[in-house]
């Protein structure tokens, strides 16, 4: 699997990291990890598996924990991420 | 602790390798001074049947006594005791052996081949000979030393997990042990010997290694410098995903030319530190990062199609993407 790694400023919310994936994966590929270095939150992207762009329509939403979002479709990864600057566990979910 | 934890410690060893690597008797392991045959024949001559028999005498028929049950609870313990003990020195032999397997190279070349990856037949003393007596046997060339110290860092991570597998099970029985015979009877005892003897398994071991430097690699990708990605405006996403496919859609050598052109309107380097010639997915990438990184507004994508001569799509706008089915990821420390 060819990854990509990006990294989501630390004071990012969970709306800004939704747009930050979302906005991605259709740039790299699937989100496959999400977690922290410490400095700012990194996301993995799966290079091998591209969503087509679609506008206005987030089809990746983060939520704190593990519960799951309405229309959630799978469950993508989940890790600790920061969110407004502390680190929290979250789950990154297809919609 | 991982093979790549303990690296500083096997380069200082080095020297050391490099030095009994030339003496074929040497073993890895020292000989034992207490004998261990007398406390095989005690197992043996206390087994299961044995310790039953005592446990039942001690515990004859009705409520039994205090005295009765402690009774009971010495012939259990005796026999945990002298399993436990007989165990141990079977383990003891098979590192003995393992160790010199190692050093006959068989089966540290059949691990070096799978690359950790859990071969079933390492375990098998025979295909290791096999392998030994093969032509692939180590020799004393340089690339030989360096195997060398590869063979001792899975040898000493392979031994690590097959002790900590040991040790999970052996909490069973300590535990055990402090319970009154009610708790823990001979039958429960009896499994988890069972669970302690089959603990130090080689393929489990190999499995555990291969996981465990999988979860290193995994974990490095969250080590390296990472692009920092700037938040998107909801309604950049259709823009962005046009670039993106555009630039992913510009393969082959012929099309390094464009992606030069393009780089070279973005104001994206096309060499690298030392001058050298940015490769085609080089150059792609370092497009691709600049989406991620600066363009996340909707005028500023227009400039940038603009700009880099992107075309406008042939075709009307797609459906929205059906999501790949993806198992659960587990959640990173």
């Amino acid at each position: 699997m060819s990854i990509k790694a990006i990294s989501a400023d630390k004071s990012s919310s969970l709306d800004d990291l939704s747009l930050i994936i979302w906005g991605n994966e259709i740039v790299w590929g699937q989100c496959s990890r999400i977690g922290n270095d410490g400095e700012a939150t990194v996301i993995l992207l799966d290079r091998e598996h591209i969503p087509i762009a679609t506008d206005d329509v987030l089809h990746a939403r983060v939520v704190a924990g593990v519960a799951t979002p309405p229309g959630a479709l799978a469950l993508l990864c989940s890790g600790k991420a920061f969110v407004g600057g502390v680190v929290t566990e979250v789950s990154v979910y297809r919609v | 602790m991982t093979m790549r934890s303990r690296a500083p410690a096997m380069h200082g060893c080095f020297i050391a390798l490099f030095m009994l690597s030339a003496c074929a008797s040497f073993d890895a392991r020292p000989q034992p001074t207490i004998s261990e045959k007398p406390v095989l024949k005690q197992a043996k001559d206390y087994d299961y049947l044995k310790a039953q028999g005592d446990v039942s005498a001690a515990i004859r028929s009705g409520i039994p006594t205090a005295t009765q049950l402690a009774q009971a609870k010495l012939a259990r313990d005796k026999f945990i005791g002298l399993q436990i003990q007989a165990i141990d020195y079977r383990y003891q032999q098979f590192l003995r052996h393992l160790s010199r397997q190692f050093r006959g190279s068989g089966l540290a070349l059949d691990i070096l081949g799978f690359g950790l990856s859990g071969a079933a037949s390492v375990a098998g003393a025979g295909a290791a000979r096999g392998l030994a007596a093969s032509a692939t046997a180590v020799t004393g060339s340089r690339a030989a030393i360096s195997r060398d110290v590869f063979y001792e860092r899975t040898l000493s991570a392979l031994i690590d997990e097959m002790n900590a597998a040991r040790d999970q099970a052996k909490v069973a029985l300590l535990t055990g042990m402090k319970q009154p015979i009610s708790d823990y009877p001979l039958e429960i005892a009896l499994i988890d010997l069972r669970a302690y003897e089959g603990a130090p398994s080689l393929d489990t071991a190999l499995q555990k290694l291969s996981r465990s430097a999988s979860d290193d690699a995994r974990q490095a990708a969250f080590n390296v410098a990472a692009t920092r990605a700037c938040v998107p405006a909801p309604d950049s996403f259709v823009l962005r995903g046009q670039l993106a496919s555009h630039l992913r859609g510009l393969t082959g050598a012929a099309n390094l030319p464009k992606l030069q052109a393009i780089a070279a309107q973005a104001g994206v380097p096309v060499k690298d530190a030392a001058g050298v010639a940015l490769s085609e997915d080089e150059v792609r990438d370092a497009l691709l990062e600049q989406i991620t990184k600066s363009l996340c507004s909707k005028a500023d994508l227009q400039a940038a199609i603009t700009a880099w001569g992107i075309p406008a799509p042939a075709a009307p706008a797609v459906p929205p993407a059906v999501p790949p089915a993806v198992p659960p990821a587990a959640p990173v420390p």
